[in-house]
């Protein structure tokens, strides 16, 4: 188990120096000149090659590339913003929590609400309760959530009046936020759910518990249900990965100074390091959540745990051999 | 000699029936798919939806009865009438017109997005799934890297990079469609690779190429269809966020997101500006998930509930 | 002699049983007027193709098919005296696992792959019998080395078996309550020929050692022969022909039986080559009039195919054969 979560740990670094070179690569194709939008219509030719080579961008790919790894990894630098010359991890720090607060809650919601309702349909196939919750999940994997945000805000803010239209001012402001950054999720994890519960409701260990005399309740909550969560627990690094794109989305709508807000108005001017630096935090961010889910996948599929216990005793056995 | 040619000819005659009754089999097959497909009350509704709207798209210029970019400045701001079925917007455009031409490039851009993504992904996932050892490694862990940044995320830098835009959207959008059906298509290829009727298909000396056609192409196809149809109303979402951000399709065009993006700012006074487009994005994602729910249980039985 | 039954030893009794599988489309007829009988230590083999209906049976006692799309249309079925159709669903729980059990067919699947072996056998014991949870741990310990794995393994998680180890487990957990009836469910099909005669002598170990009586369900006659009293041949849902395994044995009297044995004798007395059942198993959505195995067999005439079910033909001191040439095949045994 220690070296599983060794070798899996350890493997992140190549994957987020990979994101990192892939951000910079992408960024580097994208057209327009951040130092002629800097200096405005009037500057001359000369004015903006000058600024250009100061900010380094008249260098090779790979210089620039590499400028770039060596700032963000080793000397955790991730510039400044081409637009006011704030430093970017100043602006991301105050930023950030924010949006993993959001991001984090409506991952919450959407596993605290979408696998009961899953379970619930799945247990009371064919019947209204699953009728009901097939009906929402498909409405809610159908709604635009920029649009239900819109739509929340033309209803609670400006007809009733019960909560903020944007901001983050109080904690009401992220009522809405987070409801409708969960929404998709909700429903999606909800279709899972009822589509694996019913797979393992329908399984021959179920037959096999039923001939034992178990009660139907037991039979569905400690036979059927571990091994419905099990795949779950494997999606739920995607759940977080959908949350945190929804956040970033939702941030636009609320006005809610995120790191998606932050994003999306420099992607508009050009602002390289403020893209880059946002990207990469969230990127992070997402590969930690994916490390720890499967920290809890191995923890609780016996299957895996046994495999990487087995694989060390077994290696150890091989080497005593040789020796 | 002669018996043998009498022999192999009789062969011959087998074979073309053995083909024939294959043949026969194949529709047999696809008409009791379609079949159970159109028992699926819902997901019928859906196609007829997304054929409705095909229809819209093809005939806009013949269903409105001004172009999706006439500005009228007086009329501005026009609350829902006879002469504006949906209102007009800030310049006194009819929303009415635009959105039926927005149903071009809202259909254009999801199926083009999500067929380009799928056959980006179909080639990578068949290169990784024939050719097990470097490339097949190389392909994963850049799957790997992709799927490290959220996919919306991931569009967005994409789209921008393009140069936002239809091209730059589709682009955008067919990316973030890749890693994960390369996967599934490469897992599909290593399965059906290690099947018996392939061994089979080897030991009577069947050419690779010829296995990969005749066994393996019709062996994922419905793999395929179900994930190209079940991605559908995402990209239709993701295409719409994308111009909602106004990072995708840009004014004047009249893709639904955009055209949502244009009546944000008015919400609280003219809502019919965010209400008309909404409702058909959320109306067109429902068909296609309709649509793709009905043909993922029509093609995969086992799936069913 | 057998006439004569004593009704106090009867274990189970079944009458009459139909099952019926109905989706949107079409009904499925699985058993089609099924009875037999069972007394205590007896072992009933139920032999027939794959979708003859025996698992259907098997589940029917048990009411553990699927419902919906399976249901008892009719018959009963009577386990000591009391009717398992019309007891109350907890009452049923209170028989299953502890006095009626059951083996399953492929002990891959049959395990949850998420609970340690120990855990499914003892649970077992818990729900059934008042005990601590220790006591239950050590019942399980016992029924593990009973079946012959060694009681350390009790904490192991069934990916960590082999098949045959498996079904051991699954053996365990079936007879974790000393049952008064097994029902194996084709117990060795699915585990590698050199396991099976292991798995079958530990069954039939067992069940002499507990004096449990077993229905036997397979498709194999060389299984039937070494562990069965009794034989019970199905074909598409109805039994054909049943007797004790000397009867059935030495003279097969259905058509079936005696395609299913190989050999054919023909009428005429000589003997002929060994010989395969021609035709399919029948359609059971779309069951023939009269003789269900009419269509594939050669000595059916237009008598065979009228509408209504063929009677059992009583060829002496029990055995039945459900074949209105049933005599006419039997007596050629005594001319030859």
């Amino acid at each position: 188990m220690q070296r599983y979560i060794i070798k899996r740990t350890l493997w992140l670094i190549p994957v987020i120096l990979g994101v990192a070179v892939l951000i910079f690569t992408i960024m580097f194709f994208v057209p327009g000149d951040p130092a002629s939008l800097i200096l405005g219509n009037t500057a001359t030719q000369e004015e903006i090659n000058t600024l250009r080579d100061s900010m380094g961008l008249n260098d090779p790919y790979i210089v620039q590339l590499g400028r770039f790894l060596k700032e963000t990894f080793l000397e955790f630098d991730l510039g400044e913003s081409y637009v006011n010359g704030i430093s970017v991890a100043e602006s991301l720090k105050e930023r950030f929590p924010r949006t993993a607060l959001i991001a984090l809650v409506s991952c919450l919601i959407q596993v605290v609400v979408g696998i009961p309702l899953g379970i619930t349909a799945a247990v009371h196939h064919n019947k209204w309760q699953d009728r009901t919750s097939v009906v929402l999940a498909m409405a809610g994997i159908s709604v635009p959530n920029f649009w239900l945000a819109q739509m929340m805000v033309l209803l609670f803010s400006f007809k009733l009046g019960w909560l903020p239209a944007f901001g983050t001012d109080s904690w009401q402001s992220y009522i809405m936020p987070c409801f409708c950054a969960a929404l998709m999720g909700i429903a999606n994890e909800l279709r899972f759910t009822r589509t694996y519960m019913l797979e393992q409701i329908r399984s021959d260990y179920v037959v096999t518990a039923r001939a034992k005399g178990l009660k139907e309740l037991l039979i569905r909550y400690r036979h059927a249900l571990p091994n419905t969560l099990i795949p779950l627990v494997t999606g739920i690094g995607g759940t977080f990965g959908a949350a945190l794109g929804g956040t970033v989305i939702i941030e636009n709508v609320f006005s809610i100074p995120g790191v998606g807000q932050y994003m999306v108005n420099a992607i508009g001017n050009r602002d390289y390091p403020v893209v880059r630096g946002s990207v990469v935090v969230l990127s992070i961010m997402f590969c930690i959540i994916m490390l720890l889910v499967d920290f809890a996948y191995a923890l609780i599929d016996p299957r895996i745990k046994a495999q990487y216990s087995a694989s060390g005793k077994s290696k150890r056995k091989a080497v005593k051999q040789v020796g | 000699m002669d018996n043998h040619s009498i022999m192999s000819s009789d062969i011959k005659a087998e074979i073309t029936q053995l083909k024939k009754d294959a043949r026969a089999a194949r529709i047999k097959d696809l008409k009791e798919k379609w079949h159970r497909f159109c028992k699926n009350r819902t997901a019928l509704a859906g196609l007829i939806a997304i054929l409705a709207l095909t229809l819209i798209a093809i005939l806009a210029p013949y269903l409105s009865k001004y172009s999706y970019d006439m500005v009228d400045p007086i009329n501005a701001y026009a609350s829902p009438s006879r002469e504006h079925p949906f209102g007009t917007d800030a310049v006194g455009r009819d929303l009415f017109s635009r959105i039926l031409y927005g149903a071009r490039y809202s259909l254009a851009i999801a199926l083009t997005s999500q067929a380009v993504g799928i056959i980006l992904a179909i080639i990578l996932g068949s290169i990784a799934g024939f050719f097990t050892g470097i490339i097949s490694d190389l392909i994963m862990r850049f799957c790997d890297i992709f799927q490290s940044i959220p996919a919306t995320l991931m569009a967005i830098l994409i789209s921008q990079a393009m140069g936002s835009g239809f091209f730059a959207t589709t682009i955008a959008l067919a990316v973030t469609t890749v890693p994960s059906v390369t996967r599934v298509a490469r897992s599909l290829i290593m399965q059906i690779r290690g099947q018996d009727y392939i061994e089979a298909g080897r030991a009577i000396t069947c050419s690779e190429t010829r296995l990969i056609v005749q066994h393996i192409i019709p062996n994922i196809i419905p793999q395929i269809i179900i994930s190209f149809t079940g991605g559908l109303s995402g990209k239709f979402i993701e295409s719409a966020s994308l111009s909602y951000l106004g990072l995708g399709i840009q004014e004047p065009l009249p893709e639904w997101g955009a055209i949502l993006s244009s009546g944000k700012a008015y919400l609280r006074y003219y809502p019919h500006l965010v209400v008309a487009p909404g409702i058909f994005i959320m109306l067109a994602a429902l068909a296609f998930n309709l649509v793709g729910d009905g043909i993922r249980d029509a093609l995969d039985p086992r799936l069913r509930d | 002699m057998i006439e004569k039954m004593n009704e106090d030893t009867l274990l189970l009794k079944i009458e009459n049983l139909y099952v019926e599988y109905s989706s949107e489309q079409e009904k499925v007829k699985a058993v089609n007027g099924v009875s037999f009988d069972l007394k205590a230590g007896q072992t009933l083999g139920l032999v027939g193709e794959t979708g003859a209906g025996k698992t259907s049976i098997a589940k029917a006692i048990l009411r553990i098919l699927p419902d919906p799309p399976a249901k008892i249309t009719s018959g009963e079925i009577i386990y000591e005296g009391a009717n398992l159709r019309n007891i109350p669903e907890a009452e049923m729980r209170k028989i299953r696992g502890s006095k009626i059990s059951m083996i399953f067919q492929d002990p891959m699947t049959a395990l949850n792959p998420v609970l340690t072996v120990g855990f499914q056998i003892s649970e077992t014991i818990r729900i059934h019998q008042s005990i601590s949870s220790a006591e239950a741990v050590t019942a399980g310990k016992k029924m593990l080395e009973m079946v012959g794995i060694p009681a350390s393994r009790y904490d192991d998680y069934p990916h960590q078996f082999s098949g045959g180890m498996k079904q051991r487990v699954v053996i365990a957990i079936a007879l974790a309550c000393s049952p008064s009836l097994l029902i194996a469910d084709e117990p060795t099909t699915a585990l590698d020929v050199t396991i099976q005669a292991q798995v079958l002598n530990l069954i039939h170990d067992l069940q002499v050692q507990k004096q449990m009586a077993m229905i036997l369900i397979t498709h194999d006659f060389g299984i039937v022969a070494e562990s069965c009293d009794f034989i019970a041949v199905i074909y598409a849902g109805e039994i054909v022909e049943k007797g004790t395994i000397r009867q059935v044995f030495k003279h097969p009297s259905h058509p079936y039986t005696k395609g299913l044995f190989g050999a054919i004798p023909s009428l005429t007395g000589s003997v002929e080559r060994l010989h395969n059942i021609e035709g399919s198993p029948c359609d059971p959505t779309d069951l023939p009039d009269g003789c269900k195995f009419s269509p594939r067999c050669q000595y059916a005439c237009d008598a065979c195919r009228k509408k209504g079910q063929i009677p059992m033909e009583n060829l002496g001191e029990g055995h039945m054969c459900r074949c209105l040439k049933a005599k006419e095949f039997y007596d050629s045994y005594g001319r030859r």
